[in-house]
């Protein structure tokens, strides 16, 4: 055979048809990438600012993803349908080896689209990380398998996250025991809480609203159900919110007779509402079996236990009896984090929910 | 040294010549392959299994097969079966096996060394399995600490058997480097190496520079676990973090140890349907090394939410985002190869296409991952679950099938049927992806990974992904019949049943056991489809075309 020259060669295989197949593919990777990038069907609608930031810089990508996507499955379906050889050709095709200026071709764009990518990220990564003066702070400690919330500014702790609308919250992330990751889908964000070590992240609530916070490190058997939830309030409703979290906290320390407010006040406290619903205590959890009505229901749990017996040890040991349909992912530290005091009125609290 | 009388008998043998050969500690390369590829195949259908009971808890939101302890149990021994005793050890399998004939050897460079790293697989294999009966390995294949230092005696076993397996991929690596370099015909130039030399070449060199990193790792897992050590709790002044640093600059490159043999099976197999050479062989075998080099540069991208020094991310976010580049040269490569050729769809090629078009999207949702902010929204979520299986699944179990097929004639004599091969194709395709494609969807919206319950609003994505399972466990079926009937019953292969360059389809199928019986001269690269005659192949209708 003769020895082509690369540019002959070149003229050889990429005739008029596959010219015109050429143009097809660029033009649709141009217009399905742009039709992607600009509905993006897949991450919209954030309720945070940084979240906001996010959903746009994901924008982008997916539509320079879509026209790539699009060139390299539309030349692969055009070289199958065009260049499946007859049953009976046994002969070889065109020997081509490369093709210097292709070659270079295809390295620097990739290349320079990734860079592009890059410095892109980098200013919305700088933009996320950006602290506004008037942060609030909030300590959030991870535990087998709840979230605790600190406001020092406030000296209240919870277990589920209030937030005030538009004012941008330092969220200090530790954790008691194993890693932990804090996650709030709806917002976007997403940081490791990790013991003997404080992480940072900010978090500015866009949109009023209640949205879970997720645990997305691997932290054991419960890691499925590590659940909480954050909720975004209007300035006032915040406030209203702190004012009656203090006031619970007041009326525990200054009636500590009472062992009813301490019980439903612990019960908040130590997350049992973030998996046991219970009215009183205006827990909705749904993890573990609702304890509305337990103080009836106690006695005849399980055989040989008195309801207290069988309510002390469910919070101590809670492994022991497994109610029908739950796993047994309920931590079994409670006996070491609570004091005796606080297990027994914990314990006459729920036995007093009839 | 060639008589059969020094080959032995007993417990160390030279060759597989019956089937008891297969059992024993032997020393020939093909024997360690075929035996390499039997235990990998057999951890894929126990893998397989597991992924079956993940699917079936999956199936519904709030699914009552296994408990959350025994789902983490499941899905830390599905990870680790899947990249350390299937995908590796079947690439090493075919590597041993192929790569001495391909560059002309008669065996690997230390015979004994390779039964050696075989033979490792087996404790490794039997700790990981009691590492599931006995409890506690249940901190995913990542293993982070705190958790799987404070985890039952199973996570101990589960560090022990990765300790036997790290070490036999060691052995295996210096073997090939060695093999390679030293072994090879004296007339088969570098860059006339078939590329999947070159990419089990930067493999092993991935593997040399990499996998002590994971021993000491271990080893430090293991004293803090055994003896009390505190190098990973900061009670103890220890730092988690320190695990995450040693973890992933070892298994970042993994990705690339599990990857890049699949990319020079692919650029062998194109070729040979497509009767073109490769397009930019030195691009090709240059892009492999320069992931080698680069693979140990991205690493920390696996961290972006963890904590570690903010800025400090960027950097490993452009690394990560360059080395993208090398990859999708060798994808223009490949649309290059294929193009203007005369494609012929055998169940080998067709693996090899949908490698491609499965890889890319792999390829480009790692764009995404790369990308600090975007990384930080779908980090640990079912986004990274897609995105991985899409790598290691459509990209690296696709080429190991497509080799499978293109060499299971030389490897048998036989030839498969192409039928049920077919019918294997297009059920694992179709299984495939629709397991992972709803994946990426759950995870953008908010399902994370590694959890044994949902919410009902991911309920959709997950009944798809679980049907999508129970397709792609019977498309081993056919498979599997297959591979065992053509044993015997399928049609005698000959040498070259695919008119391929290469020295392998040079000799006999399978080949003698002394392979070579003088160093083979070669004329060019393995690639020459169109330029010279196929040796051997007498044909006039395969001879260059006009």
């Amino acid at each position: 055979m003769s020895h082509h020259t690369s540019h002959n060669i070149v003229g050889s295989v990429f005739d008029n048809t596959s010219k015109i197949a050429a143009i097809f593919i660029g033009a649709t990777a141009i217009i399905a990438g742009s039709i992607m990038g600009s509905v993006n069907p897949f991450l919209r609608g954030a309720t945070s600012s940084q979240g906001a930031l996010i959903d746009t810089l994901f924008s982008v990508l997916l539509g320079i993803a879509t026209a790539i996507f699009v060139i390299v499955q539309g030349f692969l379906l055009f070289s199958i349908v065009r260049f499946s050889r007859d049953p009976e050709d046994e002969a070889d095709g065109i020997p081509l080896r490369g093709n210097a200026r292709l070659e270079v071709l295809w390295t620097a764009i990739p290349a320079i689209i990734v860079v592009a990518i890059s410095v892109y990220s980098y200013q919305i990564l700088a933009a996320i990380d950006r602290p506004q003066p008037d942060q609030l702070p909030i300590e959030v400690t991870g535990r087998q398998f709840s979230w605790e919330f600190y406001y020092p500014d406030y000296d209240i702790k919870t277990s589920e996250l209030h937030i005030p609308l538009g004012r941008q919250i330092l969220l200090k992330l530790t954790s008691a025991d194993v890693n932990h990751a804090f996650w709030v889908p709806q917002m976007r964000i997403k940081k490791d809480a990790l013991g003997g070590k404080i992480t940072t992240v900010n978090l500015t609530g866009t949109e009023l609203g209640t949205y879970p916070i997720v645990c997305a490190e691997l932290c054991g058997a419960g890691h499925a159900v590590m659940r909480s939830q954050v909720v975004v309030e209007s300035g006032p409703g915040f406030q209203n919110w702190i004012q009656a979290q203090v006031g619970v906290k007041q009326r525990a320390a200054a009636a500590p007779a009472d062992p009813k407010a301490l019980g439903r006040q612990l019960y908040n406290q130590l997350g049992c509402n973030a998996c046991h619903k219970l009215a009183d205590a205006g827990a909705v959890g749904l993890v573990g079996p609702a304890l509305d009505g337990i103080g009836s229901r106690a006695a005849n749990a399980v055989p040989g236990q008195s309801a207290e017996e069988y309510i002390h040890t469910s919070i101590v040991k809670p492994n022991a009896f497994i109610a029908p349909n739950y796993q047994p992912v309920m931590p079994g530290d409670y006996g070491q984090r609570m004091s005796d005091k606080d297990v027994d009125a914990l314990v006459q609290y729920l036995l007093e929910q009839k | 040294m060639r008589e059969d009388s020094v080959v032995g008998t007993g417990w160390v043998r030279h060759g597989g010549r019956k089937f008891s050969d297969y059992l024993v500690f032997n020393t020939d390369h093909k024997v360690i392959g075929i035996q390499y590829l039997a235990l990998a195949f057999f951890f894929f259908i126990l893998g397989g299994l597991l992924a079956g009971l993940i699917r079936a808890q999956l199936a519904v939101p709030d699914g009552q097969v296994i408990t959350g302890s025994t789902y983490n149990l499941t899905l830390t021994l599905h990870g680790t079966l899947m990249i350390f005793l299937w995908i590796i050890p079947a690439f090493t399998g075919a590597g041993n096996y192929v790569v001495p004939l391909m560059i002309g050897a008669n065996d690997m460079a230390f015979p004994r060394l390779n039964a050696l790293s075989f033979w490792l697989l087996i404790p490794g294999g039997l700790l990981l399995i009691a590492s599931f009966a006995a409890g506690g390995a249940e901190s995913g294949w990542t293993a982070y600490p705190p958790l799987s230092a404070t985890a039952p005696l199973g996570q101990t076993l589960w560090a022990a058997a990765l300790q036997f397996i790290g070490f036999s991929t060691i052995f295996g690596a210096i073997n090939f480097i060695v093999t390679i370099f030293n072994l090879r015909t004296p007339s088969m130039k570098l860059t006339q190496m078939p590329l999947l030399a070159w990419a089990i070449l930067a493999t092993s060199l991935i593997i040399v520079l990499g996998t002590p990193v994971l021993s000491g790792a271990l080893l430090l897992l293991i004293f803090q676990r055994v003896l009390g050590a505190q190098f990973f709790t900061p009670a103890g002044g220890g730092n988690p973090l320190l695990w995450q640093n040693l973890f992933w600059f070892y298994s970042h490159p993994a990705v690339y140890i599990m990857i890049l043999p699949g990319f020079g099976i692919i650029s062998e197999v194109l070729p040979i349907f497509s009767r073109k050479p490769i397009f930019g062989y030195k691009l090709i075998a240059f892009s492999s090394m320069a992931i080698a080099v680069f693979g140990f540069l991205v690493w920390a991208h696996h961290m972006f939410t963890s904590g570690m020094d903010p800025f400090l991310r960027v950097p490993f976010m452009v690394t990560s985002m360059i080395i993208a580049v090398p990859t999708g040269v060798k994808i223009f490569s490949w649309l290059a190869t294929i193009w203007a050729g005369k494609l012929r769809f055998t169940t080998s090629m067709m693996f090899g296409l949908s490698f491609i078009s499965m890889f890319v999207i792999g390829g480009l949702s790692g764009i995404f991952l790369a990308s600090v902010p975007i990384d930080i929204h779908v980090q640990d979520t079912y986004f990274v679950v897609a995105h991985l299986h899409y790598v290691l699944f459509g990209g690296s179990v696709m080429a190991l099938f497509a080799g499978l097929y293109l060499w299971y004639p030389k490897i048998t004599g036989r030839m498969l049927r192409e039928r049920l091969g077919q019918l294997h194709f297009w059920l694992t395709f179709m299984g495939f992806n629709l397991t992972f494609l709803p994946q990426h969807i759950a995870g953008l919206e908010g399902m994370p990974r590694r959890v044994y319950t949902y919410a009902p609003e991911f309920w959709i994505w997950n009944l798809l992904s679980s049907l999508g399972a129970f397709l792609m466990a019977i498309a081993v079926l056919p498979f599997l019949y297959n591979a065992l009937r053509s044993l015997a019953a399928g049609k005698v292969a000959g040498p070259n049943p695919w008119r391929a360059f290469g020295l392998e389809w040079t000799l006999s199928s399978p080949p003698p056991v002394h392979n070579f019986p003088a160093p083979p001269v070669v004329e060019g690269d393995p690639y020459g489809y169109g330029e010279r005659p196929v040796p051997g192949v007498s044909d006039h209708k395969a001879q260059v075309a006009a």
